[in-house]
C-alpha cells in the first residue's frame, strides 16, 4: 500500500505544471520534479544531491530563504514572489510555497519547495504597464553595444537626453529602460506623444489646470508633469511641438518649475526629462522651425538609435524574440522560421524598423499554423519581388528582376517618394515611372 | 591583478545579482594573495559594477549571473567567470591552476556546453579572447 502511495505521489508530481523539489536537513536536493527540471534548466540528474541554492539560484537564497524560514519556525510559506536564475542566464519571476517534509512518522526529514512560473504572467504586465529593461532590448550589433555600454552612466546622471532615430527603432523602449535602470525607477514613468494631440489640448494634458481656468474646468486637473514627479516624464516626438509651447516647456527645463494652466503658484518640478523624435532637431533649428535655446537644454546627451536597415545582423535574434513573443501571446507553438523566408527577411530594408519585422511575424503567425513559418506566410509585398528572381533565369530577365529590386530597394529608402527615389537611382522621375509600370511594380506606388 | 569572488557562507554567492559580499585577491607570479572583502550593498547594476571598478577588480568570479547584469560587466571591462560553484578557496586554487572548467565547480545544469552562457557565450582559450579583445565583440546578446 505504501509503494503504492509513493507510486502515485511520483505520478502526481511528474504530471503538474509547478516545479516541486525537497532538501534534507544539509539543504541537499532529495527530489526534484519534471516542472522544476524544466523551469531552472537544470536535470534531475544533476539536481539530486547538490546544495539547493545552486540548483534553484533565487534572489532570496542568501538573505531571504523561504525554505530557511519555514524549516526555523515550522510555519508555511504561501505563494512568495521571487526571481530565479534559470540555466540559461535568463531571469525567470516566480512564486513561491514552502512546507516541512514529513516521514510516515510524523517527523520531519527536510523540507518541501514548490514554485510557479510567472514568466507569462509579468510579461503580459511589464506589456500592460509599459514597463521595460535594458534586457528587452534585443541586439548583438557594434553600433546597439555601443549604446548598452554608455546607458549605465546616462541613466545613473539626472540629466536630459535626446532620443533620435527613425521611427519603430525603439525609443520608446530605450527611455523605459533608462528610466528602468536609474534612481527614479520606483516612480513613475510617463510617455506623452507630442505630436498626437493638438497644441492646447497638449499644453493642458502636459501642465494640467486649475477649476475655472477655462470654460469647462469645472476642477482641477493634474497634468503629466505633475503625475510624473519623482519620476521620469518622456516627451516623444518633441520637434513637433509649437513655438508657445517650446517657451514653456524651456522654462520647466530651466528653472525646474511649471505652472498650470489658471494657477499664479508656481510647482517645484523634481523630474527627468527624456525627449525623443524622427526628425533631425539641428536641422530644425536651422530652419527656425525649433528654439535653439531648447535644443541645447534637451541636447545634453544624445542617443541616436541606429535603423535596423543599417543592423541587419539583428534580424535572426529578433525574429527569434518575436516567434517565443507570440508563442507565448497565442499559445502556438511554431517552431522558428525557414530558411528562405528568413533570406526574404534579410534582404528587405525595414523602413518601418524593428516594428515593421514585429507586424511581419504576427502576419506570419495568423497564416502558418504549426511548424516554421515559410515565405508563404509572409506579406506579399516582402514576397513579390523574390518571387521575380526565382522565376526568372534567361539574362534578359534578370536585368529586370535586377532594375525592379534596385527600384523598390530605392522607394522604399525614401519612403515611396519616387522624385527622392529617381535622383537616387540617377533616372529621370518620368523613366522611373515608365519603368514600375513595365516591371509591374504598380502596386509600390 | 585583482580577481574577486562573490562570496556567502565560504561558497561562490549563489546569485551575482543579490550577492552581498566579494573577497579580493592580488595574483602575483601565480599566488593568490588576500586582499580583504568588500561589501556589496549597491542594488542597481551600474553601482554595483562602479564599485567593483573602483575597487579595481580585473576579473570576477562568481555564480548565476542575470544576462543584462553580465552583458554590463563585460561591456564595462571586467573579465567575468560565471556559473561557478563551491567552496571559496577550493575555486580560487581552481583558477589559480585553470582548471575552474571541471564539472565539480561548474553550477548544476551549466556543464553542458549547449546550455551553458557561458560557454555560449565566450570561450576562454587565449586565442579566442586575443580575437575577442582584437574585435570587441563576442557572441553575447544583451
Amino acid at each position: 500500500m505504501a509503494r503504492l502511495t509513493k507510486h502515485t505521489t511520483e505520478i502526481i508530481l511528474e504530471s503538474i505544471s509547478d516545479g516541486v523539489f525537497t532538501v534534507d536537513y544539509d539543504w541537499r536536493i532529495s527530489s526534484f520534479n519534471r516542472a522544476a527540471e524544466e523551469i531552472t534548466g537544470v536535470s534531475r540528474k544533476e539536481a539530486m544531491g547538490k546544495k539547493c541554492c545552486e540548483v534553484f539560484r533565487s534572489n532570496m537564497c542568501e538573505t531571504d530563504c523561504a525554505l530557511h524560514h519555514t524549516m526555523q519556525s515550522g510555519n508555511p510559506i504561501i505563494n512568495k514572489p521571487a526571481c530565479i536564475i534559470n540555466s540559461k542566464g535568463l531571469q525567470i519571476p516566480i512564486s513561491v510555497s514552502t512546507a516541512l517534509l514529513k516521514n510516515m512518522d510524523g517527523t520531519i526529514i527536510g523540507g518541501v519547495e514548490t514554485f510557479r512560473d510567472l514568466s507569462l504572467v509579468e510579461k503580459l504586465r511589464k506589456e500592460l504597464e509599459g514597463r521595460f529593461t535594458m534586457e528587452d532590448m534585443i541586439s548583438n550589433s557594434v553600433s546597439m553595444r555601443k549604446i548598452f555600454k554608455i546607458l549605465p552612466q546616462i541613466a545613473a546622471s539626472d540629466s536630459t537626453v535626446l532620443i533620435q532615430g527613425e521611427t519603430g527603432t525603439g525609443k520608446e523602449l530605450l527611455a523605459n529602460a533608462i528610466h528602468s535602470m536609474s534612481a527614479r525607477r520606483e516612480k513613475a514613468f510617463v510617455a506623452v506623444n507630442c505630436a498626437a494631440l493638438p497644441d492646447t489640448l497638449l499644453e493642458s494634458e502636459l501642465f494640467g489646470y486649475k477649476a475655472g481656468a477655462f470654460t469647462g474646468a469645472h476642477k482641477d486637473k493634474p497634468g503629466r508633469f505633475a503625475l510624473a514627479q519623482g519620476g521620469t516624464i518622456f516627451l516623444d516626438e518633441i520637434g513637433d511641438i509649437s513655438a508657445s509651447l517650446q517657451i514653456r516647456l524651456l522654462r520647466v527645463l530651466q528653472e525646474k518649475i511649471f505652472e498650470p494652466l489658471g494657477s499664479t503658484f508656481p510647482i517645484k518640478a523634481d523630474l527627468r526629462i527624456l525627449a525623443a523624435t524622427n526628425k533631425n532637431i539641428a536641422d530644425l533649428v536651422q530652419s527656425g522651425a525649433f528654439r535653439q535655446d531648447l535644443f541645447y537644454r534637451i541636447h545634453v546627451m544624445k542617443i541616436e538609435l541606429p535603423p535596423l536597415r543599417d543592423r541587419k545582423a539583428d534580424i535572426p535574434l529578433l525574429i527569434a524574440h518575436f516567434i517565443q513573443h507570440f508563442n507565448k501571446l497565442q499559445g502556438k507553438n511554431i517552431t522558428g522560421i525557414d530558411h528562405k523566408a528568413l533570406a526574404i527577411l534579410m534582404t528587405h530594408n525595414y523602413p518601418g524598423n524593428i516594428r515593421e519585422l514585429q507586424n511581419i511575424i504576427e502576419h506570419g503567425f495568423i497564416l502558418c499554423q504549426e511548424g516554421m513559418i515559410d515565405p508563404i506566410h509572409l506579406p506579399e509585398y516582402l514576397t513579390k519581388p523574390t518571387f521575380l528572381i526565382a522565376q526568372q533565369n534567361d539574362m534578359a530577365s534578370r536585368i529586370q528582376s535586377a532594375e525592379a529590386l534596385a527600384i523598390l530597394e530605392a522607394l522604399q529608402h525614401n519612403q515611396y517618394n519616387h522624385l527622392a527615389a529617381a535622383r537616387e537611382l540617377g533616372i529621370h522621375k518620368s523613366t522611373l515611372f515608365r519603368k514600375i509600370k513595365k516591371l509591374g511594380l504598380t502596386q509600390f506606388r | 591583478m585583482k580577481v574577486a569572488l562573490a562570496i556567502w557562507n565560504n561558497r561562490i554567492s549563489p546569485v551575482f545579482d543579490s550577492a552581498h559580499q566579494i573577497a579580493i585577491f592580488t595574483i602575483q607570479d601565480g599566488t593568490a594573495h588576500p586582499s580583504g572583502e568588500a561589501l556589496l550593498e549597491e542594488t542597481l547594476p551600474q553601482k554595483k559594477i562602479a564599485r567593483l571598478l573602483n575597487l579595481e577588480i580585473e576579473t570576477l568570479i562568481c555564480g548565476a549571473i542575470s544576462r543584462p547584469l553580465a552583458c554590463l560587466i563585460e561591456l564595462s571591462g571586467i573579465h567575468l567567470i560565471s556559473f561557478i560553484a563551491g567552496p571559496a578557496d577550493e575555486v580560487l586554487t581552481a583558477y589559480l591552476s585553470d582548471s575552474l572548467e571541471k564539472k565539480k565547480y561548474q553550477m548544476p545544469g551549466c556543464w553542458n556546453a549547449e546550455n551553458c552562457p557561458r560557454h555560449q557565450r565566450q570561450c576562454h582559450c587565449p586565442h579566442c579572447r586575443k580575437k575577442r579583445k582584437q574585435k570587441n565583440e563576442d557572441m553575447y546578446s544583451c
